[in-house]
């Protein structure tokens, strides 16, 4: 470590790393470059300005078994007038990083030894996807920022008032990076998440935990340079434009200093009127929030305008949109551009496909309250929205910049709930986000196909499926004018066959075959078969229980028709036939059988009977499936209709009447 | 979840789960459904020795049938 003075007043100045190129006075604010010579005064520079930053000079931290000190911080304003702190990582080998923070998360970004293809400064464009170490990463701002302050030691070259051009990518999963073009070749730097406990060191310090930071009380009102009113800022410290409540003049906020831009339409004359009034507070989905803005905006194509609404939603967890079009409101946030894969005619994001909506030129028709970027209501900025009810992808490009927002549809109730005081527009037709209603009905029967499959597939393999008689019936041969007699042979106990003659002239021939044991309480299938050829066999029967007296009639039909007609063979039926039969009770069993035939087959003939108990009946399968399909069949032709009056709207329909 | 439904959902969910639930219980209950209904025979004993003959009063009840099926 060495202590220098500071050659403008003289106050001592540390510099404790090898790495440092700059450092600040912390008592005259001049920029200090180390040289050979000593510390060379490069300028003075501004305050440092209050921000939300959890992270402080002198900060320990790790990262992969590495520890660095929080070193200093740069304040750069970009051109749309937001400012953000660069906090640099000296690690103790001698590297040095940079830290981002978002949303209560910490990125730790180094630089890349061999990035490749680095496109020039003037040909980077937002939305452009560029690879480096073998990932894409999507441009999401091309811009020159200002330093405007600074503290500790900084471990490159600059002075005050430098101007820094930068594009900055964003990547999927979280990853984001740097091209820092003020080095020639540009430098890439390209970030990753520390972990949870990366400043868990000496000091105890986890950023997750300790919460917001407190914050400085409100500044007092500032005053409009255009009417000289007192403005009650909502969002103190956040606010970058502001629209003033009593002269409608536009203005830049910096601090509670205010710079008119220019007056703005406060109420379009076409409408639709502001549906809510600002500072209204509501709990939306859980979070309690202020509307801080509103514009309404609109897009014209082939002569006819639409308008929609959006509310700035002000909450503990940031801003949040709600946007409101045709009635039809959608909740939304931005999201990083990296997150979403574009391609031809859809995009995707979270493994999520979005298809292609709308697209336009949107304008800015009135305008209040307050904004915490230099929103711009005299500009026209390209909008495209892709849709995947019930979420939408809104994806619009600024000066260099490319947002998107992802947006889910919210029902009306639910937003009158949270606004009592809002005005809501009746709804119009579908909305571009808006789900079908009923599609919950897709989803249960595919969970009740899913149960009667498993179940069916369940019950095969459980079931036992057993043969408990197989009888075979040899019919003598048919005399003229009776029965002949037949002969019963059992072929599952192997016993010698019998005998038995022929029923008494104008007696049907009754059959009682040998009893069986049934276990009870599964279902029987009785297969009959008979070599039959162009002719029938009939039998009707019943199960009789011997210790119950259950009965249990059942008929079976065996025929056999084939032949030749015009030259093509056809035929109907078989020699055999099932039919299935209700559990019986447990216990001895016999099948009798009052058999017919065609009076035509009077040669012997054998007809064999064989019961089985236990086997699942498919039929219900298939009869079921039919049954519940019928509701979500109505229901999937609503729902095309849905879709038809929803892409009526889209620019690029998907349905079109022929 | 319930209050999500819309009433056709909720409509179709009762009608699919009696649907499923009922071909389950069908199935693991050994019931099949189209068939004659079982009766009860008399208490009287009658003969089941294999290839009787009219002994069972169910028996008597075939003439009933009067099938005249075939082609």
């Amino acid at each position: 470590m060495a202590d220098l003075a500071c050659p403008s007043c003289g106050t001592d100045v540390a510099l404790s790393l090898d790495v440092t190129c700059v450092t600040v006075c912390p008592s005259c604010l001049k920029v200090l470059e180390r040289s050979d010579v000593g510390l060379v005064d490069r300028g003075a520079l501004a305050p440092l300005k209050e921000t939300r930053s959890r992270l402080r000079v002198g900060l320990r931290g790790r990262y992969e078994y590495k520890f660095f000190t929080v070193c200093g911080r740069v304040q750069v304003t970009e051109s749309g007038g937001n400012l953000w702190d660069e906090w640099y990582a000296a690690f103790d080998g001698g590297q040095w990083g940079w830290l981002a923070e978002d949303g209560g998360r910490i990125w730790l970004s180094m630089a890349v030894e061999h990035p490749g293809y680095v496109p020039k400064f003037s040909q980077v464009r937002a939305g452009d996807v560029l690879t480096f170490e073998g990932r894409s990463y999507t441009v999401s701002e091309v811009d020159t920022g200002q330093v405007v302050a600074a503290e500790g030691e900084i471990p490159f070259h600059f002075t005050p008032e430098e101007r820094l051009p930068f594009a900055d990518l964003s990547g999927s999963e979280g990853g984001f990076g740097t091209i820092d073009y003020t080095f020639d070749p540009p430098r890439v730097y390209l970030g990753r998440e520390l972990p949870v406990d990366a400043f868990k060191l000496e000091r105890d310090i986890d950023l997750r935990v300790e919460g917001e930071p407190p914050t400085k009380p409100a500044p007092p009102d500032a005053v409009c340079p255009g009417c000289q009113n007192k403005i009650a800022l909502r969002t103190p410290g956040e606010t970058v434009r502001a629209v003033c409540p009593h002269c409608d003049m536009l203005c830049d906020v910096d601090g509670r200093v205010l710079k008119t831009v220019r007056k703005v339409v406060t109420e379009s004359k076409a409408g639709p009127p502001r549906w809510v009034p600002l500072g209204a507070t509501g709990t939306l989905r859980g979070e309690k929030f202020s509307v801080v803005a509103w514009r309404l905006r609109s897009v014209v194509k082939e002569g006819v305008r639409y308008p929609w609404q959006e509310a700035l939603l002000h909450g503990e967890k940031g801003y949040r949109y709600l946007d409101c079009a045709d009635g039809h409101f959608t909740l939304g946030r931005s999201i990083a551009a990296g997150e979403v894969s574009p391609d031809n005619a859809f995009v995707r994001y979270q493994g999520k496909k979005f298809e292609r909506f709308s697209m336009g030129d949107a304008v800015t028709e009135a305008i209040v309250g307050e904004w915490p970027w230099r929103v711009d209501p005299f500009g026209r900025n390209p909008v495209a929205e892709f849709v995947a009810p019930p979420q939408l992808l809104a994806r619009e490009l600024g000066e260099g910049e490319i947002d998107w927002t992802l947006t889910e549809h919210i029902d009306a109730e639910e937003v009158t709930a949270a606004f009592p005081t809002g005005r809501l527009p009746p709804p119009n037709g579908v909305g571009a986000a808006e789900p079908y209603k009923h599609s919950h009905i897709f989803r249960i029967w595919r969970w009740a196909v899913l149960a009667l499959v498993v179940g069916f597939a369940f019950r095969c393999s459980t079931a036992s499926d057993k043969v408990v008689l197989d009888q075979v019936v040899t019919l003598d041969a048919l005399p003229p004018n009776g029965n002949g007699g037949y002969t019963l042979t059992n072929r599952l106990e192997k016993k010698p066959a019998e005998t038995f003659p022929p029923a008494e002239v104008g007696q049907p021939l009754v059959v009682t075959t040998d009893a069986f044991e049934l276990a009870g309480g599964k279902n029987v299938l009785i297969e009959a078969s008979a070599e039959v050829n162009n002719a029938w066999i009939f039998a009707a029967g019943q199960l009789l229980n011997e210790e119950t007296g259950d009965l249990q009639p059942f008929s079976v039909e065996v025929s056999y028709y084939h032949g030749v007609d015009g030259g093509e063979s056809w035929s109907e039926g078989g020699q055999s036939a099932g039919t299935r039969v209700s559990s019986m009770p447990g216990g001895p069993t016999r099948v009798q059988l009052e058999i017919e035939r065609d009076p035509a087959l009077t040669r012997p003939l054998e007809f064999t009977l064989l019961i089985r108990e236990d086997n699942p009946n498919p039929v219900y399968l298939f009869l079921t499936l039919i049954f519940i399909s019928v509701l979500p069949l109505f229901a999937w032709i609503l729902k095309s209709s849905f879709e038809r009056a929803r892409w009526e709207n889209s620019d690029y329909p998907k349905y079109t009447d022929e | 979840m319930m209050k999500n439904l819309s009433f056709f959902s909720k409509f179709s969910l009762a009608v699919t789960l009696l649907l499923v639930g009922g071909t389950l219980y069908l199935w693991f209950d050994g019931k099949e459904l189209f068939t004659e209904d079982r009766e009860k025979a008399e208490a009287t004993s009658p003969d089941h020795t294999p290839g009787s003959v009219g002994h069972s009063r169910r028996i008597y009840g075939f003439g009933y049938i009067g099938y005249h099926g075939g082609k």
